[in-house]
C-alpha cells in the first residue's frame, strides 16, 4: 500500500475547507489509515516514510478544525494525543452536523453513514462528546486514553506506551472510564 | 464531584471488580467506611457495569481504508473511497484495461478469511454477474490481487433512494418512476433465482438522469461483517443480520440499518423466498408514498414486534392524493405471511403498472375534458377476392372510410395503425372496443371479379354487439368512391351525428377518376408504411399513379414523402437539396390547399434539406389544423421540430403523446414517444416505448435503432452493441447503424472493433453513397476530428437531409459534437443553435 498522496489531501482539505462536506468523507478514512499506519511504525520503532506529509495533513486538518495557532508536536505520544483529539473532533462535529440535518427535514448527508461501523455505530457521538468534556474535569488521562483507545484506535498495550504508564493502569483506567461514560449516556438519553 | 473524590471512587470500583460479584457487598462495607454517598455512588456505577455491553466503545467509530488513492491493484487504478459499508469499503477506480471508471468494492478481511464465507461470496456474486439488467448494478469482476479480494461493478453516480424521499413522501410520478424499476430488477434476479435479501432505500441508487438502479444483489447478508450474526450454522440465512444487541436500544429512537425494511420471516430467522424481498419493497413504497417506514419502534424490540404484530396505517389516511390502488398493492406486499403476497416480483410489477395506467387514463380524462362522444373505429375490410393484389384494393376502401369520418369533429375515429393491428386476427369485439376506446366497430368484405365489386359493411355496437346497421353493394368497380361516401353516410346517419353545413358535400372525396391510379396510391401508402427498402416501391408507385392521374394531389403527397425518406434513409445520394420532393409537395399543395399529407411533407423537406425551422414549424402546424389525427406530422413536427430544430424538449413529448393517444396502437407512434424521450435523456422512460412498439411491429426500424441509441446512452454497452447487430443484420448493414455501433464500441472501450467498422464504413463510402452525417459521427467517436469535420463540411454542401437528426445539439450523438470546441463553433455557423 502506498502512503497518503500529499496532493490529493491537501486537495481534499481545501474542498472540505470550501464548504464540500463529500472531501470530509474522503478525508476522515484517510486520516485515520495514516494514522493507524503511523502508530504501527512508531511501535515498532521503524521509519514510517511519508511522516512529514502525514504529520503535515494532521496539523492542518487541525487547524481547519479548531482554528488555532500551528501547534508544535513535542514526541510520538504528543502527536498522537493531538491526532486523537482530532479524530473526535471531527467525528463529532459530523455527528452535530447530521442530526442538525435531519432536524432540518434535509437529507443530504455529510458522511456516508455506513462509514460508522457496528460498535461505533450505537453511540451518541454528540452525548459522549459532552460525557467527555464532564470527565475532563474529574481526569484529564482518561479522557487521554478514552480518546486514543475508541478515536485513535489503539489497543491497550499501545495506550500504555503512549503514555507511559503500565498496561494494567491502562486497562483500570478505561474500564472504569467506560463504566462512568456508559452510565452518563443512559442518563441523558433516558432521562 | 472532586478529582480526588473521582479518584477514590474509581480505585474501589476497581478492585471491586476483581471481587466475586457475592463477595462485593462485604468487600464494600469494608472499603467505604461509613462513607454512605460514597457507597452508594460505587454501586450505582458497579449496577451500571452490568448494562455496559462488551462491545461499548471497542471499536472504533470509523474503520480505516485499505486502498488510498493512487494504489494500483492489478488494472485498476484507485481513485477515491466512495464508501464504506458492512460488506468492505468501495471505491472509484479506473479500469486501464479497459478504459473505464468502475466500482471496486475490497470484501472485508473477516469475510476474505473464512474460507466458507469467501465461497459463498464469491459463488453469490457470480450468480448476480449472469444478471444482465439494466436497473441491476452490473458486477463485472470477481478477482483477487495480493492476497485482496474485490469485485468490480458498475459504477452508478447517483444519489441512494434514502437520500432523496422528501418528509411527506414523493410525488406519485416519481414513485412510479422508482417503484416500476426497482420491480422489474427483483422479477429479473428471482427468475435466476437470486433473491436480493436486503432491499432497502439506500441500496436503490437513482442517477442525474433519473435511471434506477438496485445494488447489491444477494451479497449484502453475505458479505456482511456484523461480529454477532456471521455463521450461525442455524441459520445460514440469518447470517449478518442486524445488531440484535441490547445497546440497539438507540439514540433519539431511531433504528439503524435494515430493520425497517426486513420481513417477519427474515427478523424470526426463518430462510429467506423471493416473497421476502417483496415484503421489503412494500416497506420502500410506503416510505416513498408518506416519508417515513411502515413499522416504527423505540427498541429494536419493540420495532420487531411491531413487524411481527401490527399493521402499518394506512397510507391512504396519511396522504390524500393516494389512490386506494396504491394501499392494495402494499397491502398485499406487507402481509405477514409470505404466502398472502403477490406469487411473484412478476405479478408484483404488472399490478403497479396497471395502477399506473389507470391512474394516467383517469388524468387525460380530467385534462382533455373529453365528453363520451360518439366513436367508431374501422377495421380493415376484408379482401374475399382470388388475387392478392386485391389486399391494397381492401384496405385502400378502409383507409378512405377512416379518413372520410375522420374530418367529422364530433365523431372520434380511431387512426388507421390501430385498426389495423387487429387485422387478420379473430378479436373479441368488446376488447377491440376497450383497446381502441371506441363505442361502434365497421366491419367489412370486398370481393372483387371482372370489373365487379361486392362490399359488405355492418356497423356494430361494441357495448351489447347489437347489430346498429348493414349493407351490401353489389356495383361496378367503378363506383367504388361512391360506395365508400355512402357508407360513410350511413354511419353518420346512425350514429345520429350532425354534421355541419359545409360538410354536407360528399364526405369521401373523389381524388381520382382513374381507377388504376387509386389502386397504385393505396398500394404505395402501404409500401411507404413499412419504410426501408419498401420505399424505392413505394416511390415507383407514386411516379405511376401520378403519370395516370396528373390531378391526383394524394399521389403527389405520397411522392414527396417518398422522396424525402429517400434521402433520409440514405437510399439515394441527395439530389439538388429535395428539389424533386418539394416540387411534388408544392404540386400537392396546389392541387388541393386542404391536404394535410401535403403540408406536412412540405415542411419536412423544408427541415431536412434546408433548415429552414419557420417556414417547417408553419407547415406542420397547418398539417395538424386541417388533419389534428395525422400521426405522421404531428410525429415529425414533435420530434424534428420541437425537439431537433429548436430544442423544446417536453413540448416534443406531449405532443408524442397525443399522437400516441390518436394512434395508441401504432409502432410508430410508440417509437415516437420512446425517440422523444431519448432526446430529453429520460432512458429509464425511453426503453418501454420501444418495447411497446416493437411488440406491435417488429420490424419498426425506427423502435430498434433508437433503442439501440437508448442502451447506448444508459450505459449498457453488451446490450447495444448486440442490439445494433441484429439491426444491422436486419437493414443490410445500414450504414446509420453501423455509425452508431463505431461510436457505442469506442465507449464500450473496444476501439479496435470501432475501428473496423469505421474502415468498413469508407470503404463502402468510396463504391456507395454513404451519408456524410454518418461518417461525422464514426469519425468523430473514433477522435478522428480532421475527417470528422471535412465530412461535416460536405455534409452541409450536399445538404444531407440526415445532418438534421445527427448535428443537433438536442440529438444526444450530436450534442457530442457540440461539445467539442472546433466542432462546435463550425455548426453553430452552419445554422445548427
Amino acid at each position: 500500500m502506498t502512503g497518503l498522496s500529499s496532493k490529493s489531501v491537501s486537495q481534499l482539505l481545501a474542498k472540505w475547507k470550501d464548504g464540500d462536506q463529500e472531501a470530509l468523507r474522503e478525508l476522515v478514512p484517510l486520516v485515520y489509515a495514516e494514522l493507524r499506519r503511523l502508530a504501527h511504525y512508531y511501535l515498532q520503532g521503524e521509519n514510517p516514510g511519508h511522516t512529514l506529509e502525514s504529520t503535515a495533513l494532521v496539523h492542518e486538518a487541525y487547524l481547519r478544525l479548531a482554528d488555532r495557532m500551528p501547534l508544535q508536536v513535542q514526541n510520538r505520544a504528543h502527536f498522537f494525543a493531538v491526532a486523537s483529539h482530532l479524530m473526535r473532533q471531527i467525528l463529532v462535529d459530523y455527528a452535530r452536523r447530521r442530526r442538525r440535518a435531519k432536524r432540518g427535514g434535509g437529507c443530504k448527508l455529510i458522511l456516508d453513514e455506513a462509514a460508522f461501523r457496528p460498535g461505533g455505530r450505537n453511540v451518541d457521538l454528540v452525548a459522549l462528546n459532552s460525557a467527555l468534556n464532564e470527565l475532563s474535569r474529574l481526569d484529564g488521562q482518561q479522557v487521554q486514553i478514552v480518546e486514543l483507545r475508541f478515536f485513535g484506535g489503539l489497543s491497550i498495550p499501545e495506550t500504555a506506551r503512549m503514555l507511559g504508564i503500565s498496561p494494567a493502569t491502562v486497562k483500570r483506567h478505561w474500564t472504569s472510564a467506560r463504566i462512568w461514560l456508559h452510565r452518563e449516556l443512559s442518563r441523558t438519553s433516558h432521562p | 464531584m472532586t478529582p480526588e473524590r473521582w479518584q477514590k471512587i474509581r480505585d474501589v470500583l476497581c478492585d471491586a471488580l476483581e471481587v466475586a460479584p457475592e463477595q462485593r457487598s462485604s468487600f464494600l462495607d469494608g472499603a467505604c467506611i461509613a462513607d454512605s454517598d460514597f457507597r452508594s455512588e460505587v454501586e450505582s456505577l458497579l449496577s451500571s457495569q452490568g448494562k455496559v455491553s462488551s462491545s461499548f466503545l471497542q471499536s472504533p467509530p470509523i474503520t480505516s481504508t485499505t486502498l488510498t488513492p493512487g494504489t494500483r491493484l492489478g488494472p485498476y487504478n484507485i481513485s477515491s473511497l466512495l464508501g464504506v459499508g458492512g460488506m468492505g469499503e468501495v471505491y472509484r477506480a479506473h479500469d486501464s484495461k479497459l478504459g473505464r471508471d468502475v466500482a471496486l468494492k475490497v470484501l472485508s478481511s473477516k469475510t476474505a478469511a473464512d474460507p466458507n464465507r469467501l465461497k459463498r461470496f464469491q459463488r453469490e456474486a457470480r450468480a448476480v454477474a449472469a444478471l444482465n439488467h439494466p436497473h441491476i448494478v452490473t458486477i463485472y469482476s470477481v478477482e483477487e490481487t495480493r492476497g485482496t479480494h474485490f469485485l468490480t461493478m458498475e459504477l452508478v453516480d447517483g444519489i441512494a433512494l434514502d437520500h432523496l424521499i422528501p418528509k411527506g413522501g414523493m410525488p406519485l410520478e416519481t414513485i412510479f418512476e422508482i417503484a416500476i424499476p426497482t420491480a422489474e430488477a427483483l422479477a429479473a434476479a428471482h427468475e435466476k433465482s437470486i433473491v436480493h435479501r436486503d432491499l432497502k432505500p439506500a441500496n436503490i441508487m437513482v442517477d442525474k438522469k433519473r435511471r434506477v438502479k438496485v445494488l447489491d444483489f444477494g451479497l449484502a447478508k453475505v458479505g456482511c461483517m456484523n461480529p454477532d450474526g456471521i455463521d450461525n450454522p442455524a441459520s445460514p440465512e440469518w447470517a449478518g443480520a442486524p445488531d440484535l444487541r441490547p445497546e440497539t436500544h438507540t439514540q433519539a429512537g431511531s433504528i439503524m440499518g435494515t430493520l425497517p425494511y426486513m420481513s417477519p420471516e427474515q427478523l424470526r430467522g426463518q430462510p429467506v423466498a423471493p416473497r421476502s424481498d417483496l415484503f421489503s419493497f412494500g416497506a420502500v413504497l410506503y416510505e416513498m408514498t408518506v416519508g417515513q417506514p411502515p413499522f416504527s419502534g423505540e427498541t429494536s424490540t419493540g420495532f420487531i414486534s411491531s413487524v411481527l404484530q401490527s399493521s402499518p396505517r394506512p397510507v391512504t389516511e396519511l396522504r390524500t392524493d393516494v389512490p386506494f390502488g396504491l394501499q392494495k398493492i402494499l397491502d398485499s406486499c406487507l402481509a405477514k405471511n409470505p404466502h398472502d403476497r403477490y406469487a411473484s416480483a412478476h405479478d408484483l410489477l404488472e399490478a403497479i403498472e396497471e395502477l399506473r395506467h389507470e391512474i394516467t387514463l383517469g388524468q387525460n380524462a380530467i385534462t382533455t375534458g373529453r365528453v363520451v362522444q360518439d366513436s367508431v373505429a374501422v377495421l380493415p375490410f376484408i379482401n374475399m377476392s382470388a388475387d392478392p393484389e386485391n389486399e391494397f384494393f381492401a384496405d385502400g376502401i378502409t383507409e378512405e372510410i377512416i379518413n372520410a369520418l375522420a374530418r367529422i369533429e364530433q365523431l372520434h375515429v380511431a387512426a388507421r395503425s390501430s385498426a389495423f393491428s387487429f387485422k387478420g386476427k379473430q378479436t373479441d369485439l368488446r376488447i377491440i372496443g376497450e383497446r381502441l376506446k371506441v363505442r361502434s366497430v365497421l366491419t367489412g368484405s370486398v370481393r372483387r371479379s371482372e370489373g365487379r365489386l361486392r362490399i359488405t359493411a355492418q356497423l356494430e355496437n361494441v357495448a351489447d354487439g347489437y347489430q346498429l346497421w348493414s349493407e351490401r353493394y353489389d356495383r361496378d368497380v367503378k363506383d367504388v368512391f361512391a360506395i365508400q361516401d355512402e357508407i360513410a353516410r350511413s354511419i353518420v346517419d346512425r350514429l345520429k351525428v350532425t354534421l355541419e353545413e359545409k360538410r354536407l358535400g360528399p364526405l369521401a372525396k373523389v381524388r381520382t377518376k382513374s381507377l388504376e391510379a387509386y389502386q397504385l396510391y393505396v398500394k404505395g401508402r402501404a409500401l411507404l408504411s413499412r419504410r426501408g427498402s419498401a420505399i424505392p416501391r413505394a416511390l415507383e408507385c407514386f411516379k405511376h399513379a401520378v403519370t395516370l392521374d396528373t390531378e391526383y394531389a394524394l399521389a403527389w403527397a405520397g411522392l414527396a414523402d417518398s422522396y424525402t425518406l429517400l434521402d433520409f434513409y440514405a437510399l439515394a445520394r441527395p439530389e439538388a437539396g429535395g428539389q424533386k420532393g418539394k416540387d411534388a409537395a408544392q404540386r400537392a399543395m396546389i392541387l388541393d390547399p386542404s391536404l394535410a399529407e401535403a403540408h406536412s411533407a412540405m415542411g419536412c423537406a423544408c427541415l431536412l434539406y434546408d433548415l429552414r425551422f419557420a417556414d417547417a414549424e408553419r407547415e406542420y402546424l397547418l398539417a395538424l389544423e386541417l388533419n389534428p389525427r395525422n400521426v405522421q406530422a404531428r410525429g415529425q413536427y414533435a420530434f424534428f421540430y420541437l425537439q431537433l430544430a429548436v430544442g423544446r424538449l417536453d413540448e416534443g413529448i406531449a405532443q408524442a403523446a397525443l399522437a400516441l393517444e390518436s394512434d395508441p396502437l401504432s409502432g410508430y407512434a410508440n417509437a415516437l414517444v420512446g425517440m422523444t424521450y431519448f432526446n430529453a435523456g429520460r432512458y429509464s422512460e425511453a426503453l418501454p416505448a420501444f418495447d411497446r412498439a416493437l411488440e406491435l411491429d417488429p420490424d419498426s426500424f425506427l423502435a430498434s435503432y433508437f433503442r439501440c441509441c437508448t442502451l447506448h446512452f444508459s450505459g449498457h454497452f453488451e446490450d447495444a452493441v448486440a442490439r445494433g447487430e441484429e439491426l444491422l443484420t436486419m437493414s443490410g448493414r445500414q450504414t446509420g447503424t453501423m455509425a452508431l455501433l463505431a461510436s457505442i464500441f469506442m465507449d464500450w472501450g473496444k476501439p479496435s472493433e470501432a475501428d473496423a467498422i469505421y474502415t468498413e464504413l469508407t470503404a463502402r463510402a468510396l463504391r456507395e453513397y454513404v451519408p456524410p452525417s454518418y461518417l461525422v459521427i464514426a469519425a468523430h467517436a473514433l477522435g478522428l476530428q480532421e475527417e470528422a469535420l471535412a465530412q461535416a463540411r460536405h455534409a452541409m454542401e450536399i445538404r444531407d437531409p440526415c445532418r438534421h437528426l445527427m448535428f443537433s445539439k438536442y440529438f444526444p450523438y450530436g450534442a457530442r459534437l457540440h461539445t467539442h470546441a472546433r466542432f462546435g463553433a463550425f455548426l453553430r455557423g452552419a445554422g445548427f443553435e
